[in-house]
């Protein structure tokens, strides 16, 4: 009899008081968890490639800098998509900033993809042959961490300014349920050329034959770098970058039809980056429906401004049946469908920012700005004579205008304004009187932090008039 | 099982014999009245020796030398037990079980409590008031029956279960059912339909934290238990009933219009409107003479406009008929219940079906119940186990707004279209006028049921170790696993038709679901009990418990079945790149554990003083490790103040008892799931990762984010509460109140999106939440005599509740409703509607401010239309018992709850469906000249979403009235075999009043009503025998 009571006894207190971890600690079957989303490198690659996914980010980018500027219009069947952005009607909610404040969340998203995978590389199991590769998406990780800061910075935060305080959070570490504060200017711009000159210094030196503009590179780091230096105003560096790119040789500017055929996907010419997409026609479609409603079309000021002779009038805007101009650009494919990817970096803009950082600099070469912006044009004006520039105002303003037409729909316009402090003018006959035109000094050239954001993060601070 | 029970039995019989005889008592068993009751089992306890009572209720026994205890049983009445000393003469009064409090034991699922020592607040539902329900789902039967539930029939199809909450909403985001527990096991809430009722004794419901904390982070939304039927002992007895009859469509308050009420209805909307003179689907005016456009037809045109219009008038379809039935119902059972010497055994087999009041749903069960019971000096052992197969037919869709949905479709499809062609197909065709047949069509082609196994097994082990220790050992399983099969025929119009392009549309499909859940539990136990020279009682328990569920599910869709052979896997196509019919394969498992150790500890003091507690420590894999053990404790007193001598004196006062109790528990059962699944629910802490694809290359990529830092919603009760019997128990009840918190009420945060899941709310234990509220339940004997009893009754219950705190998380929206802190949950958000502009028909809505404006802005949504949870709900009712006759009548009733009707927004919406070629209600009058004042806007101007949609659903329903004969002993003795024989007539759902226009204020989710399936009205008959 003792013994039943002792077995008994022994029964509960073996439920009771051990705390049994094994039984209680279980591990979901169906999906990944913390515990065991990364364990292989084969299982980091799958991250990174989550990764580069998420840097589509940037077609919002293209979106916003198209409806907020003055290279679209909304277009003739237009239902109301992007209509509030482009008539400065948004504010911080969903309902109405909904194009504006989607790059916030986007963005932190590509952010934490990285912060999750970084810290398994270095643990994960890997074949021989895989070993190397750890540095190698470790630094692709950490380029595409400072390319996402550097989106956040542009869109939410003033003009660069070193001193301000409202810059936007950094993170290095994936922690869902973080509430942090705003960091300043120069240290997100600290953290992104950190994060950009380490992803470079570990990458192995590309070539002609083994760049490739679909992960991040030496080349293409170099190309943002000269992109955010520019951005800083930190010429010198601007121009050290895009050299650095241009010299490489690794994509060339071409013209005629081989300068046409990037845009169906047709070759890869001077692409330094994309984002690839295999079945989606989501970059097309943010400008004219599958069904070919054409929601934003170019604006008329966007279209005067080139030249007959000017291959880019007929490659970037196009006429349809009803005699409406669409978006062409990202429009056809030869992949069938509209299916293009997403050109989020090409050689041309190396060369515009070179000629700007020379015609900027603190002693002006205004020579070798007007070479590499006269070798653009004469690979997109047929029968084009190089021009010379007597001031450096002179040929910023032309390289701006080149950029206006170069580079319209791929995300820039609405920055370039920002960064030179130049007010958005458009046509009378692209918009109302009420929105035609937006003062340099107007508080909508920083998108608003989401309100949701500042529902939910207590030391979060607004912009300037939302 | 059986033969091992023959045998066990024949051994008995044999020992039997042998024993010597000494002495004989005799006596007369009569019920609380004084009415003799024949046919009651008396046994020498603890032996096999037993006789039966006569039709006078007088009964003679034999009586052995050692013999101590005599047992008086009865399935209708509560078992007593009398000590025989040297007594010659024994006659004892018999308590009915049911109407009364049962026994004086409270079952708590974990421990058995006397009523007097139980410190919370319990109500017991007895045989009586469970038996020959004819709903296939248990829970339904609780309706109207104890204080402080909510008991709702969210639809009328057979075998639904109820949604059930006990005290007030306690949780928002996660589910509010309560824990279900069978002969000590926690079975699968909402999943009842293999249960079959007339299996159980009794239901204890707990609504109190004394009961609840007993389970921990299981309890917090109250405990249903359930008691099965234990076999009687005395001789086997041999029990046959049947119950059949029929169920019929409820009243319906919208009428659909008929033929002539729509085509003038369209011909004014037609007329008034003024843009729809080209509308063919609004004939009325399309072919009307006065249309300009019949001045512009040809002669020849203008003749056919006539002829058509002529003969649309001459087809006056109801939909309404086509698609309800008269449907039948039978219920049949056996059952064996008898034990000799320590050994008892109740066994029944039960056939169940029920048909729907539409067409192509039923419910059919087989059940069959084995209870065995072993109880000696030192050990008790028994099994209890049930096993069940339901199939269940559905209707395609019996929920959603589609016209799939027949409550719909036979609502809003015009009168003018018939239901069969010439040639006796179905008049399928393109909506809006085909609707309603294409839905009947799919009715008859396809087919949507499911087959459900359901096995519950306890085991319930007791040992005495001496005086005071004992062991205790209760284990069990509760599994079911359902089989669904759902086959699309390819040849119906909505797949064959030439705009059909989809090659799976139009192949039809078969789709085969399999889901499994099993619950295991393992609860051993210590106790010690001791009485000190009956003044103090002891009682302490310790217990473990580990609790295991495993849930796995697993479906195919296939297509391209072959119509000569219908409804098979076996005709399914493979697909290829040419014929595109790939099948859809998916499936799931998650699984849980529970870990805890309790202790209960009781000390009564002369009867008089009770104080008990109880400490339960709970670690569960549902949370995060550094949450994952906590612990829930109640404290709990009684003051039997009628035993005290100053009110002994009080002649009036029979029995008057104070209970007051406190405790937390926890809502395990409950934890929020994203898509209210077990599988989802199973690891809400962890952050999960997907799979998927960029570029054709896979991906990794994080999709929810977790939060480390979940635990369970806690829900602390104070309870005080009164039992009293009192004028010599002619007017008894309890009365209690309560105060519920809930702390840590997961509400829904945003995060940052600085985290990487952008604007994506999150469950965070941030909220408090209240329900406060009292309950009454109350019986007065009116009149108590012999052949005469006339009992009244009423029990219902108050609940205020309110959102005290969000903890800083702002307000946020729950489908119609808003959560806002000072509100109830359940408040409707909608902009108030201001009736129609009598000049212009324009619709007018308030604005925030209470101005009255023409121009809809969902900005101006307000929360002063009350709460979808009904504050007030109880049931009321008599019984008269004369001779053999018995009549019950039982009301239930809700009051204060209002509900969105979302069928009017269909039936009385001239732009949205009268103009689109739907049907309206008939009492439909639209905005046709200035100076009307109406309710319905001009068909100038379509409408909004509005407060117009919401209203009053309190109502009350005459839920259930049986009138019963038992047959006289007198004339059964002439009979052969038969020992009692009872004939009944029962009506169900008979009569409602309510405000309610819609289908079943009872229909769908609390909030809306979109087109439910409507509880339907029953009349049943049967017989009870026993051999």
């Amino acid at each position: 009899m003792k013994q039943v009571i002792n077995i008994w006894t022994l029964l509960l207190a073996i439920l009771i008081f051990t705390s049994c971890k094994k039984e209680l600690d279980l591990q979901p079957s169906d999906t990944f968890s913390d515990a065991n989303a990364f364990v292989t490198f084969d299982d980091i690659q799958k991250g990174v490639n989550g990764a580069f996914g998420r840097y589509g980010a940037y077609a919002n980018d293209m979106y916003v800098s198209a409806l907020l500027s003055d290279e679209a219009k909304l277009g003739a069947d237009n239902t109301g998509f992007g209509a509030l952005t482009y008539r400065y009607q948004f504010s911080a909610d969903n309902t109405t900033g909904g194009d504006v404040i989607q790059a916030w969340g986007s963005y932190y998203a590509l952010i934490d993809q990285v912060n999750r995978v970084l810290p398994f590389i270095a643990t994960v199991t890997a074949t021989p042959d895989q070993e190397p590769r750890r540095n190698i998406v470790r630094a692709q990780l950490l380029a595409l961490r400072g390319i996402a800061h550097f989106g956040l910075l542009q869109a939410y935060s003033k003009n660069y300014d070193p001193a301000d305080s409202r810059g936007v959070p950094i993170m290095l570490i994936s922690n869902a349920t973080a509430r942090p504060a705003r960091n300043t200017m120069s240290e997100v711009m600290d953290r992104i050329e950190t994060d950009l000159a380490e992803a470079k210094a570990a990458l192995p030196a590309v070539t002609v034959g083994s760049f490739s503009d679909t992960v991040m590179n030496k080349i293409n780091i170099a190309a943002y770098q000269a992109r955010i230096a520019l951005y800083k105003r930190d010429y010198d560096a601007a121009i050290t970058y895009s050299t650095e790119v241009i010299n490489s040789g690794v994509k060339p500017l071409v013209s005629g039809t081989a300068f046409q055929e990037i845009w169906t996907d047709d070759n890869d010419n001077e692409v330094l980056f994309r984002v690839r997409y295999e079945t989606s026609s989501s970059i097309g479609t943010l400008w004219t429906t599958t069904g070919g409603t054409v929601s934003i079309a170019p604006s008329d000021k966007l279209i005067a401004s080139y030249d007959v002779a000017d291959i880019r009038a007929n490659t970037y805007i196009g006429t349809n049946a009803s005699g409406n101009k669409f978006v062409n650009k990202f429009f056809f494919s030869n992949r069938g469908g509209r299916v293009v990817d997403l050109k989020a970096s090409r050689i041309s803009e190396m060369y515009l920012i070179r000629a700007e950082a020379y015609a900027k600099r603190g002693a002006p070469d205004l020579a070798a700005g007007a070479a590499d912006l006269n070798l653009l044009r004469s690979n997109r004006i047929f029968g084009y004579t190089n021009e010379t520039f007597a001031t450096s105002a002179a040929l910023i303003d032309a390289v701006l205008e080149e950029r206006f037409k170069e580079l319209a729909f791929e995300g820039f316009r609405f920055f370039d304004l920002k960064r030179n402090n130049l007010p958005v003018e458009r046509l009378i006959s692209d918009a109302n009187a009420a929105w035609q035109t937006l003062p340099s000094s107007s508080n909508f050239f920083v998108l608003p932090i989401p309100r949701y954001e500042l529902q939910a993060n207590p030391n979060m601070v607004q912009n300037d008039g939302y | 099982m059986r033969k091992l029970c023959l045998m066990l039995s024949a051994i008995f019989l044999l020992l039997l014999n042998t024993m010597a005889q000494t002495r004989t008592v005799t006596g007369k068993v009569t019920d609380e009245k004084g009415a003799p009751i024949p046919n009651v089992s008396v046994l020498v306890r603890g032996t096999t020796n037993g006789t039966t009572t006569a039709t006078d209720g007088s009964y003679s026994i034999t009586l052995p030398a050692n013999a101590k205890e005599l047992q008086f049983t009865s399935l209708s009445y509560d078992p007593v037990t009398v000590t025989i000393g040297n007594k010659t003469s024994i006659s004892v009064s018999m308590a009915a079980a049911g109407t009364k409090e049962l026994g004086e034991v409270v079952v708590t699922g974990i421990s058995r409590v006397k009523k007097s020592e139980y410190t919370g607040a319990t109500t017991k539902i007895g045989e009586g008031q469970i038996k020959n329900v004819p709903v296939g789902s248990f829970d339904q039967i609780l309706q109207g029956k104890v204080p402080g539930i909510s008991v709702l029939s969210s639809s009328g199809a057979p075998g639904t279960s109820a949604t059930i909450i006990i005290r007030g909403t306690g949780s928002i985001q996660g589910s509010n059912d309560p824990l279900y527990v069978v002969d000590g096991i926690p079975v699968e809430a909402g999943v009842f339909q293999g249960l079959n009722p007339n299996d159980f004794a009794s239901i204890d419901v707990i609504r109190d934290a004394a009961g609840a904390a007993l389970y921990g982070s299981r309890g917090s939304a109250g405990v249903i238990v359930i008691t099965t039927k234990k076999g009687t002992a005395g001789k086997m007895k041999f029990g046959y009933s049947a119950q059949m009859g029929v169920k019929s469509r409820p009243e319906f308050s919208f009428r659909p219009m008929n033929t002539t009420e729509l085509l003038k209805a369209q011909f004014d909307y037609g007329r008034v409107s003024g843009s729809n003179d080209n509308n063919a689907n609004i004939p009325g005016w399309y072919y009307s003479t006065q249309n300009p456009r019949y001045a512009t037809l040809s002669p020849a045109d203008q003749a056919s406009a006539q002829q058509a219009l002529d003969s649309l008038s001459k087809i006056n379809t109801n939909w309404g008929d086509e698609i309800f039935r008269q449907a039948n119902f039978s219920n049949h059972q056996i059952s064996l219940s008898g034990g000799s010497g320590k050994t008892r055994l109740y066994s029944s087999l039960g056939l169940y079906n029920e048909e729907g009041t539409t067409l192509r749903t039923d419910m059919k069960r087989i059940s069959f119940r084995n209870n065995i019971d072993y109880v000696d000096d030192k050990f008790s052992y028994s099994v209890n186990s049930n096993i069940g197969y339901t199939k269940r037919n559905f209707q395609q869709s019996t929920v959603t707004n589609s016209l799939a949905n027949p409550f719909l479709t036979s609502a809003v499809n015009v009168p003018y279209a018939r239901l069969r062609k010439d040639d006796g197909t179905f008049a399928t065709g393109v909506a809006p006028s085909n609707s309603a047949a294409n839905q009947l069509e799919l009715t008859e082609l396809d087919e949507n049921y499911n087959t459900q196994v359901k096995a519950t097994l306890g085991l319930n082990f007791n040992y005495k170790i001496n005086k005071y220790f004992g062991l205790g050992l209760v284990t069990g399983v509760d599994f079911r696993e359902t089989q669904g099969t759902n086959y699309g025929n390819r040849l119906a119009f909505s797949r064959s038709n030439p705009n059909v392009t989809n090659p799976t549309t139009r192949a039809g499909f078969q789709r085969e679901t399999f889901s499994r859940f099993l619950t295991a539990d393992v609860r051993p136990s210590i106790y010690f009990r001791k009485s000190v020279s009956d003044k103090h009682d002891i009682d302490i328990a310790v217990y473990g418990e580990y609790v295991k569920e495993a849930a796995k599910d697993f479906n195919f869709t296939g297509y391209g079945s072959d119509p000569k052979r219908p409804n098979t896997p076996a005709t399914i196509i493979q697909g290829n790149a040419a014929n595109q019919l790939f099948a859809n394969v998916g499936g799931r498992k998650a699984e849980t554990s529970l870990l805890s150790g309790l202790i209960t500890a009781k000390y009564t003091y002369k009867g008089k003083y009770t104080l008990s507690g109880s400490f339960r420590d709970d670690g569960s894999s549902k949370l995060p490790e550094n949450n994952r053990w906590q612990t829930f404790y109640s404290v709990g007193a009684v003051w039997e103040a009628s035993k005290e001598d100053f009110i002994k004196n009080i002649s009036a006062i029979n029995v008057l008892r104070i209970k007051l109790s406190y405790g937390g528990s926890g809502n395990a059962n409950n934890f929020p799931a994203s898509d209210g699944t077990f599988f989802t629910g199973a690891y809400p802490y962890q952050p999960q990762y997907s799979g998927g694809t960029y570029s054709g290359l896979e991906t990794i990529i994080a999709t929810y984010p977790g939060n480390n830092d979940m635990k369970w919603e806690s829900t602390f009760v104070t309870n005080l509460g009164i039992d009293f019997e009192l004028l010599n128990r002619r007017l008894y009840g309890d009365i209690n109140l309560y105060n519920k918190t809930t702390k840590d009420l997961f509400v829904q945060n945003a995060l940052s999106g600085v985290g990487g899941f952008g604007d994506f709310p999150i469950d965070v234990n941030a909220g408090e939440l209240s329900n406060k509220g009292f309950e009454w339940n109350i019986n007065a004997e009116v009149i108590r005599k012999q052949d005469f009893v006339w009992t009244l009754f009423a029990n219902g219950g108050y609940n205020k509740n309110k959102v005290i705190s969000l903890g800083g998380v702002n307000s946020f929206e729950l489908g119609t409703e808003k959560v806002t802190e000072g509100l109830p949950l359940g408040s409707h958000i909608e902009v108030g509607w201001a009736g129609v502009d009598a000049a212009t028909g324009q619709p007018l809505y308030y604005t925030k401010e209470g101005l009255i404006t023409n121009v809809y802005s969902s900005d101006d949504a307000v929360q002063t239309w009350g709460t979808s949870e009904a504050p007030w709900r109880g049931g009321f009712g008599t019984s008269v018992r004369f001779k053999g006759f018995d009549l019950s009548v039982l009301f239930s009733w809700q009051r204060g709850a209002t509900k969105v009707d979302n069928l009017e927004y269909f039936m009385e919406n001239p732009v949205g469906f009268l103009g689109n070629g739907y049907n309206q209600s008939s009492d439909l009058v639209f905005w046709q000249k200035p100076g009307d004042i109406v309710n319905t806007p001009s068909p100038l101007y379509g409408t909004n979403f509005s407060s117009k949609i919401i209203h009053d659903a309190s109502f009350m329903r005459l839920r259930e009235v049986s009138l019963s004969y038992t047959i006289p002993k007198s004339m059964l003795q002439n009979v052969k075999y038969l020992s009692n024989a009872r004939l009944y007539v029962q009506g169900n759902n008979l009569f409602m009043w309510t405000k309610w226009r819609g289908r079943d204020p009872e229909g769908g989710a609390a909030n809306i009503n979109l087109s439910e399936y409507p509880n339907p009205r029953g009349v049943t008959a049967g017989l009870e025998i026993t051999f």
